[in-house]
């Protein structure tokens, strides 16, 4: 929550996917920074081993990082988007949100289950249920939580960890409602496992719906 | 199996699977999922070959989500024909998969059964496959 990574961003004049696939094999990764101050967007580059450490973290949503522009004026940001290959996990763009002292920014945070090794309910055969990801929540600046924490060692089957249960910074305002539920301990339910027909393969059974087709082909 | 109940053609045209997947390249649902590394039509019988696998490893717990439909048909022309008289009859059934996509995901078991259950499944797969976890997922 008060960790704070700086780093420093290089002019970027030229756009376009041609140029920035030339830049990101020098080590350069494309961006840009955008917010309040900054109307029409701010393009950049950063190197690939600055952004790295944060990228990787997997909180990269919630990390608050100290920029400092080509012009040499220092921000606090939040990394709105991060584009990755889906292949190699290289990083290929960022999105950067200047933030405003005293005004809420709206964030996806992050839910970090523990003590699931310890759990009560699935010792005694319970499955473990997560309905939410991340929460959203607007909340001001300096009191975005790195994530929201919840220890399910003492939680029985059936039991539930709802928004309402989970403490949250004093200026958050949730978009969730209060009794939405974040974690369950469900009973386990036996799958009945389908044998694999032989008969199921067949395609005769689907129903054609583009007209004339089917009958032309119905006669052939 | 998975197939479609109804479809617009019964036999549409085979197009080009190469590239990247346009969408599913995310962990979206559970935890872990089998990422496709490769482009290939995926059959029916080899999803739920896959499913059952999964399923066998993870015994009674977790979730598990199929993040890809069998809605190709395959046409074959029935053995010793000569060619021409039209194209074959609808056999069987395919997803057609390419390489980022996620295919399977589970959740609610330990990354050492996820890891066992991909194992086991990627042995049914037609194409390389790798485990990749949810961005963000922290703690455990």
């Amino acid at each position: 929550m008060d960790k704070s990574t700086r780093i420093k961003l290089e002019t970027r004049e030229i756009t376009g996917k041609q140029h920035c696939k030339k830049v990101r094999k020098e080590g350069k990764i494309p961006g840009v920074l955008y917010g309040p101050g900054y109307p029409g967007s701010l393009p950049f580059y950063v190197t690939a081993q600055s952004i790295a450490p944060i990228a990787r973290s997997g909180r990269w949503e919630t990390a608050r990082i100290d920029i400092e522009t080509p012009g040499g004026k220092k921000e606090l940001c939040l990394m709105r988007d991060l584009q990755k290959d889906p292949l190699t996990g290289n990083i290929l763009h960022l999105d950067l949100l200047q933030l405003k002292k005293g005004h809420k920014v709206s964030v996806n945070v992050p839910v970090e289950i523990t003590g699931r090794e310890k759990c009560v309910g699935i010792k005694h055969g319970g499955v473990f249920e997560q309905l939410i990801h991340e929460v959203e929540m607007e909340v001001l600046p300096r009191e975005i939580p790195d994530s929201i924490v919840i220890d399910i060692s003492s939680l029985a089957v059936e039991g539930t960890v709802r928004i309402a249960d989970v403490d949250l910074p004093e200026s958050a305002v949730i978009t969730f409602a209060p009794e939405e539920v974040i974690v369950a301990i469900a009973h386990a339910r036996v799958e009945a496992e389908a044998p694999v027909g032989e008969g199921e393969e067949g395609t005769t059974e689907v129903e054609v719906v583009a007209k004339g087709k089917a009958k032309g082909e119905e006669e052939e | 199996m998975l197939m479609p109940k109804r479809v617009k053609y019964r036999k549409p045209f085979r197009r080009p699977l190469s590239g990247m997947a346009k969408g599913g390249k995310t962990v979206s649902f559970g935890e872990y999922g089998l990422q496709a590394l490769e482009c290939a039509w995926i059959t029916a019988r080899q999803i739920e070959a896959a499913r059952v696998a999964i399923s066998r490893k993870m015994k009674k717990g977790g979730k598990t989500w199929i993040r890809i439909f069998p809605d190709h048909p395959f046409t074959k022309k029935p053995l010793e024909t000569r060619m021409g008289k039209g194209k074959g009859s609808p056999e069987f059934w395919v997803a057609p998969v390419r390489r980022g996509r996620i295919m399977f995901e589970i959740a609610g078991v330990p990354r050492e059964v996820a890891e066992k259950a991909f194992l086991t499944a990627s042995h049914k797969l037609p194409i390389k496959v790798r485990l990749v976890t949810r961005d963000g997922m922290g703690g455990e």
